[in-house]
């Protein structure tokens, strides 16, 4: 399987240059327009979305039907996606808290805010990334649609995610951090479900081949 | 002598095309060509073996075992390549080895760095920017770098230039010849089939219509050109497939009407696969 987020790895090498831009802009958009406090979720979030990179990479050269007549399973592609997404959301949050520091140094955030808002985006990217690799297996792997897929998972997850938030705080009296604690340890279940759901479909359908001859 | 491979009456159907009880067998240490026009079934069949699409019915084998339950070893000892690139585009040479040396036990990096080198691949750019016959070279390269007993090909020598064709089908020769490897090959470009094949496999409108020895297809045919009034003298049972041209008839007959020929001054020569399959597909049957 590492063979597979090598791969990954080596994909998106050429993204990441465009990635770092965006996040660098945004970060600079917050801390002109005073809203600093917002800096350790933009890079998890963006950070998150290269995630659709390597689909988008995959789906143009038909990566999948190559790659299951290797001795790797359709359950270590799968993995090997979710395994990818949980390294971008940590590399990001380091990204996100180092970002930060500036902020932290001149007391514009306290330690607690920023451990809230790194929870609140590993959730929502967690939820998002989890969605959108289920989504893109099991409805298609095609190029064409993953920019919807990858809105919609987004869309849907930042709902979800801060729906879960404000049923907590209206269900119980805990505190901001304990929310995001609690939310992260719902949203891991729900990820690990949506996990086995996906890979167990997967392993029994057929793989997506677009435009072959006969 | 086993068989690597065994197709038993394999059948799927789509809304406007089916695949019909399709049957032959691949034995080790042989090369088989699966011909046919587009759309005649030469891919969907590829794709049953490989279990990208699930079969309505009948069964494949693979080194033995059930097509779908192939184990992790027996993945090990099957190379495959598809008539387009499927290797990521950002990559170049040394970033595949690192990849697919994390996927295969059996990957042998010396090996792969001397095929690169004999096959003339530019190793300093990557894969998007090479030519479409380097990036199926490429595919192939990998493909052989983990010692393979069976090689599925489909359509790739229409990709490459004459001159690497030919290197290409002299590894092919070279791969089958300890007798344990094998090769199955579908292929337009029917002179290619003549230089390497063992056998070939004839597939025409989802229906298999021969699967042969080559020399024994070559040897027990006849190609007849002849006038009309001379073709309504021949034994029609001995006709395989004719087709009606304005300066007589052309015939693919079995060999048994040499004599006849011989005797009677009518022209005939040995066909070629090309000449079998276009008069299969085009002629009266």
């Amino acid at each position: 399987m590492s063979g597979l987020m090598i791969k990954d790895l080596y994909n998106i090498k050429g993204a990441i240059k465009l990635y770092t831009i965006i996040i660098v802009c945004l970060i600079a958009y917050c801390v002109f327009t005073n809203k600093g406090f917002v800096i350790p979720i933009v890079p998890i979030i963006i950070g998150s979305t290269i995630l659709t990179s390597t689909f988008r990479i995959d789906s143009q050269v038909k990566w999948t039907k190559y790659i299951v007549q290797s001795p790797l399973s359709k359950k270590d592609i799968i993995i090997s996606k979710y395994l990818l997404l949980i390294f971008l959301i940590v590399i990001s949050t380091v990204i996100g808290i180092l970002f930060s520091i500036p902020n932290l140094i001149s007391n514009r955030i306290s330690m607690q805010a920023l451990g809230q808002l790194s929870l609140m985006g590993i959730n929502i990217a967690l939820y998002s990334g989890t969605l959108l690799t289920s989504v893109n297996y099991l409805f298609g792997e095609a190029t064409e649609k993953i920019e919807i897929f990858t809105i919609l998972s987004y869309v849907v997850s930042t709902a979800t995610i801060l729906g879960i938030y404000k049923l907590i705080k209206v269900i119980s009296d805990f505190s901001f951090i304990n929310i995001g604690a609690s939310v992260l340890i719902i949203n891991v279940v729900i990820c690990l479900i949506l996990w086995s759901i996906t890979i167990k479909i997967y392993q029994e359908k057929e793989i997506s081949l677009q435009n072959v001859s006969q | 002598m086993s068989n690597i491979l065994e197709i038993n009456n394999v059948s799927k159907s789509y809304q406007n095309f089916m695949l019909q009880n399709v049957s032959f067998a691949l034995p080790e240490g042989c090369i088989m060509g699966l011909i046919g026009i587009n759309g005649a079934g030469k891919t969907t069949l590829i794709n049953s073996v490989l279990n990208l699409i699930r079969i309505d019915q009948g069964d494949i084998k693979i080194f033995g075992m059930e097509h779908g339950n192939l184990t992790t070893d027996a993945k090990e000892k099957l190379g495959v390549v598809y008539d387009e690139n499927c290797l990521p585009e950002g990559l170049n040479i040394k970033e595949i080895c690192n990849v697919f040396c994390r996927i295969y036990k059996s990957w042998d990096e010396k090996l792969y760095y001397s095929i690169i080198e004999k096959m003339e691949i530019p190793s300093s750019v990557s894969i998007g920017k090479m030519s479409r016959g380097n990036k199926i070279k490429v595919n192939l390269v990998v493909a052989l770098t983990h010692h393979p007993r069976l090689l599925i090909l489909d359509e790739i020598t229409a990709s490459l230039d004459p001159i690497m064709r030919n290197n290409v089908l002299a590894i092919f020769r070279e791969f089958v010849q300890d007798e344990k490897n094998s090769i199955l090959f579908s292929s337009h470009i029917t002179t290619d089939l003549e230089n390497v094949a063992d056998y070939i496999t004839f597939i025409d409108n989802g229906k298999l219509i021969f699967s042969m020895n080559k020399d024994s297809l070559l040897d027990d045919n006849l190609l007849i050109r002849c006038k009309e009034s001379e073709f309504a003298r021949l034994d029609k049972t001995f006709i395989t497939a004719y087709e009606n041209k304005p300066n007589g008839v052309i015939a693919l007959a079995s060999n048994q009407l040499k004599q006849y020929c011989l005797d009677e001054l009518i022209n005939f020569e040995e066909p070629t696969i090309e000449e079998i399959m276009l008069l299969i597909t085009k002629g009266v049957r």
